[in-house]
């Protein structure tokens, strides 16, 4: 028997079956990890790399774009620019309509010129200048008294006030020429009393408002809200008791209002106003534009020849280029031509650049998909082509837009590598001096030192969408800023020295900065900006302003700093503990002072475990999403970071800083959570993902890399 | 021995008690030794009688320890107590050498190893610099086999080349007494025998202090010998005297091998 031959043979029953239940779960849980990972990597290699392969270079190097999809009727000997020919071969690949395809050089009819100096010219010109030239154009002021001229395109009567009608006739023969006859119109003003309070209105009520002599200020953007919903409700601040007459449909307004606040029922006073009627025949005339733009908003039923809107009076400026003379494309140079004709241009020169496009046909209707850029230029280059029949060369069916369906990441990638390097140097300063301080200095643990311990043990816990409130918090709208024109808004602030610079126009009015005569009292220069319903002000001081850095790269930077710290400052401490005790002795009985040892004998040889630790954290903030989400990535940014900065070197440093950056993990957010699936939307998914990861491996692959190198290099 | 203590010893240890742990136990116990200069003076005894202790006291690179505290008499180099705030560690250990047991050179070439100390004192002249690192190299009897490859890593010597680089390295700073903290016990008999005699050319120059386990090391190249146990100075007197006529019966069997 088996028994007797074998005292050792396994005892068949239930407790073996367990064992082996026991045993099978263990591995079915080992296993899976192999399974989970298979399954991730498989499914982003396997649907991103067919998205890199077909987009090549340009998925890293073009900005996230929306995507245009066209379905065009059959047509003939259509234009594209050649760089967007090849974007629609990368877009279209099994697109087998487009048939004859040929190069050309198309010539674009420029003119060359040059705008005498102490011109004036409205903001839409400037802006059309420095697009076609490579220039910097600085506002210096603007003139109300600037004559414009403009040419009324029909016959127009209109109801004048006997002031206005005098202003017109003294300062244009024009007006004093014609015709006037005096009446009488009748209307109905009320008298409402509005007190310092803060209340709530709707949008239409506030659009009213406006034209009143009320002083408020409005939070929220007006013109954004009337054009969604005019019933929404927004919130007025009106900062000191006033009276004011409102017209009656103001009137009306207000008192149909469905907000809060109100103040009563306005007292009527009947007015009955002499008005002078007269007819404005079709011509040309010239005025200053003060009497322009108070003629236009009185009557804005007057049509003028203007291209360009003239809300803003016309600008002195300074135009800076290194090209001898500017250039316009011919039909916008003859439009600025007709629009100023006061404007003294010299040099004027005929100019034809030609570049390399490619003509070709659609064989028949069909649908391509093309980036917005590409698309409008493709557009642009075909409008108003005709073919023999006097038919549009270019019949567009159909047209979808699809957002951040197409281009590429680089806008993401550059944010998060910046945002990765300017956290990494604030986190490895603060980190390694912590954990010096901590593992050299402090090594007798008192209350202070348990409490630094404790706390950071606390920070490693956190979750991180919390620290992403606390940059909000912290960062975003306290942290200190020095500036002459700190926002209304700020906590507190301190006056520093006098300012030595003051603000350029174009700041004062992209910033919306109140200019104060220089006054004793901040409080004063406050209530002044509030007043003006204007956000910052500046009274020739310069303030420490607790208004904080706003959603800008420098406060993710330091948010994700935050985050890391702990990661750091453990690792750090680790590997200062790794480096032998002998080395600090021996450097200390060469007459080494403790910092000396410190830095020549501990910190060298500490660096590649730092190192590695830094690269394992890079890795982490990289992929962080909700600590930025609040301080510094948004989804959508026109530009890389590096351009349109101006000023002097410390100027430009500070707003790369205070600028607001795309980030990868936030795009991907973004293109995967916030917008509607669509089959467009999904490579871009894929192949984000994949270059993230691709960058994420990198990262780790260098710490290894690091790791062995120094290892290999560094022993004791 | 024979020409001994004409002059001022340069290290008194006055009645010197020491502790690791804030003055609860003494791990030094009135200890008084006096060792005259450009002798080799041998601290000998078992594991643990704190021999190293003291010599550690005398740079006071004890200070690295934070419990640690000096509980009773002083030590005075040339003349100087120096556990008073006037004494700058710094500047003490630019005088006070030392050698420790396990040897250990930077991960460096073997040049910056040597210019080490210069180099904390401020930027040299490379010339300076040169000289000084030969002039280290060659009192270390080290110059010979590395003037080839000063250049290379310290860490591709020899164990005995690398103790001798550390004595080299110490030396560089011009100190006046060399603590040596058993410096042989992790080398071979031959790097030890390059190393001891080393120490009898440098006694020449310098003032040597030197604990060591083996007594026969201690008889051929010690001036003066004291014996501790358990903390406590049992015998210290001329080397030839003590091994041969040990007056103290602990002494006795510590060297004739019946304990320790």
């Amino acid at each position: 028997m088996q028994d007797q031959t074998n005292p050792f043979a396994t005892k068949k029953g239930f407790l073996q079956t367990k064992e082996k239940a026991q045993k099978f779960l263990l591995i079915f849980g080992t296993y899976s990890i192999i399974f989970f990972t298979l399954f991730v990597f498989w499914e982003i290699l396997s649907k991103g790399a067919p998205v890199l392969y077909q987009y090549g270079t340009d998925f890293i190097t073009r900005k996230p774009e929306s995507l245009e999809v066209l379905a065009f009727d059959a047509g003939d000997k259509l234009e594209i620019p050649k760089k967007s020919y090849k974007t629609l071969k990368t877009y279209n690949p099994d697109n087998n309509s487009l048939t004859g395809e040929e190069s050309f050089d198309k010539s674009f009819e420029y003119t060359t010129f040059n705008i005498e100096k102490g011109s004036v010219l409205s903001d839409a010109y400037l802006s059309e200048i420095s697009k076609y030239n490579k220039v910097k154009i600085t506002h210096l002021y603007r003139d109300e008294q600037a004559p414009v001229v403009f040419e009324v395109l029909n016959n127009t009567p209109l109801l004048l006030t006997p002031a206005l009608y005098k202003k017109l006739a003294n300062s244009s023969e024009a007006f004093k020429n014609l015709s006037a006859t005096p009446s009488k119109v009748s209307t109905n003003l009320y008298e409402v009393t509005f007190k310092e309070k803060s209340f709530y209105l709707q949008a239409k009520t506030m659009a009213l408002l406006a034209d009143s002599s009320l002083i408020y200020k409005l939070y929220g953007n007006l013109t954004d809200t009337l054009d969604d919903k005019p019933n929404e409700l927004m919130e007025v601040y009106i900062p000191e008791n006033q009276t004011v007459l409102l017209t009656e449909a103001q009137h009306q307004g207000y008192l149909s209002d469905t907000g809060t606040g109100k103040f009563g029922e306005g007292k009527l006073q009947e007015t009955s106003v002499k008005k002078i009627a007269l007819t404005l025949p079709k011509g040309s005339y010239e005025l200053p534009h003060q009497l322009f733009s108070t003629l236009l908003k009185n009557h804005p039923a007057l049509a003028t020849s203007h291209q360009h809107s003239l809300a803003k009076a016309p600008l002195y400026f300074a135009i800076k280029s290194n090209q001898k003379e500017l250039r316009l494309p011919n039909s916008v140079f003859q439009q600025l031509k007709k629009d100023n004709p006061l404007l003294k241009l010299t040099d004027i020169n005929p100019l034809t650049i030609s570049a390399p496009f490619i003509r070709f046909n659609f064989g028949q209707a069909c649908q391509i998909k093309l980036p917005t850029t590409d698309m409008s230029a493709f557009k642009e280059a075909n409008e108003g082509a005709v073919n023999e029949y006097g038919q549009p060369r270019l019949n567009i069916l159909n047209e979808y837009v699809y957002p951040y369906s197409s281009g590429g990441v680089s806008g993401p990638v550059i944010g998060t590598m910046l945002l990765v390097a300017a956290c990494m140097i604030i986190a490895l300063f603060v980190g390694v001096a912590a954990a010096v301080y901590l593992g050299e200095y402090a090594k007798n643990s008192g209350p202070l030192i348990s409490t630094i311990r404790l706390s950071m043990m606390n920070l490693a816990g956190v979750p991180s969408i919390v620290f992403g409130l606390f940059g909000l918090g912290l960062f975003v709208s306290v942290a200190p800023v020095i500036t002459s024109a700190p926002s209304i808004d700020d906590k507190f602030k301190f006056k520093i020295f006098p300012a030595l610079v003051e603000p350029g126009l174009a700041e004062i009015e992209d910033n919306r900065i109140a200019m104060i005569e220089d006054d004793k009292n901040p409080r004063h220069s406050l209530r002044a900006a509030q007043q003006k319903g204007l956000e910052s002000f500046y009274d020739g001081w310069v303030y420490l302003s607790f208004q904080g850095w706003g959603n800008s790269l420098i406060a993710g930077a330091f948010t994700l700093a935050i985050m890391v710290l702990p990661i750091i400052i453990t690792s750090s401490e680790e590997s200062l503990k790794a480096v032998p005790k002998g080395f600090r002795e021996a450097s200390l009985a060469l007459g080494a002072t403790k910092w000396q040892s410190i830095r020549t004998a501990v910190l060298p040889y500490a660096t590649p475990g730092i190192l590695t630790a830094s690269v394992l954290g890079i890795t982490r903030v990289a992929g962080e999403t909700a600590p930025i989400m609040f301080t510094a990535a948004v989804a959508a940014k026109s530009d890389l970071p590096f351009s349109d900065l101006s000023g002097s070197p410390l100027n430009q440093f500070f707003d790369f800083m205070s600028q607001s950056v795309q980030a990868l993990p936030y795009h991907i957010y973004t293109i995967s959570g916030k917008l509607p699936p669509s089959e467009h939307i999904k490579p871009m998914q894929y192949g984000s993902v994949l270059v993230f990861m691709i960058i994420v491996m990198i990262f780790a692959s260098v710490s290894i890399w690091l790791r062995m190198k120094m290892r290999g290099k560094i022993k004791w | 021995m024979e020409t001994s203590s004409e002059e001022r010893p340069i290290i008194e240890i006055d009645d010197f008690s020491f502790s690791y742990n804030r003055g609860e136990t003494d791990t030094l116990k009135n200890i008084s030794v006096s060792c005259p200069e450009k002798k080799v003076t041998a601290f000998i005894g078992p594991s643990g009688c704190g021999k190293s202790t003291l010599l550690r006291s005398l740079n006071r690179i004890n200070d690295l320890v934070d419990t640690a505290c000096i509980t009773n008499g002083q030590i005075r180099i040339m003349g100087q107590d120096i556990n008073t705030p006037e004494v700058d560690p710094i500047e003490l250990r630019k005088n006070v050498g030392m050698v420790f047991q396990k040897y250990n050179p930077f991960p460096k070439s073997i040049y910056d190893n040597v210019a080490y100390g210069l180099n904390l004192q401020g930027k040299q002249k490379q010339s300076d610099l040169d000289d000084a690192v030969e002039k280290s190299l060659r009192g270390a009897a080290l110059w010979d086999e590395v003037k080839d490859r000063l250049k290379d890593s310290a860490l591709g010597l020899s164990g005995g080349q690398q103790q001798r680089l550390c004595i080299a390295r110490t030396i560089a700073v011009n100190p006046k007494i060399i603590l040596m903290d058993e410096p042989c016990s992790a080398l071979d008999p031959i790097a030890t025998a390059h190393v001891e005699q080393l120490i009898n050319t440098l006694k020449q120059e310098y003032t040597i202090v030197i604990v060591t386990h083996s007594m026969q090391q201690a008889t051929r190249i010690s001036d003066n010998t004291a014996f501790f146990y358990l903390g406590e100075l049992i015998e210290f007197s001329p080397t030839k005297e003590l091994f041969s006529n040990p007056k103290n019966k602990r002494t006795e069997d510590y060297v004739s091998g019946r304990f320790g």
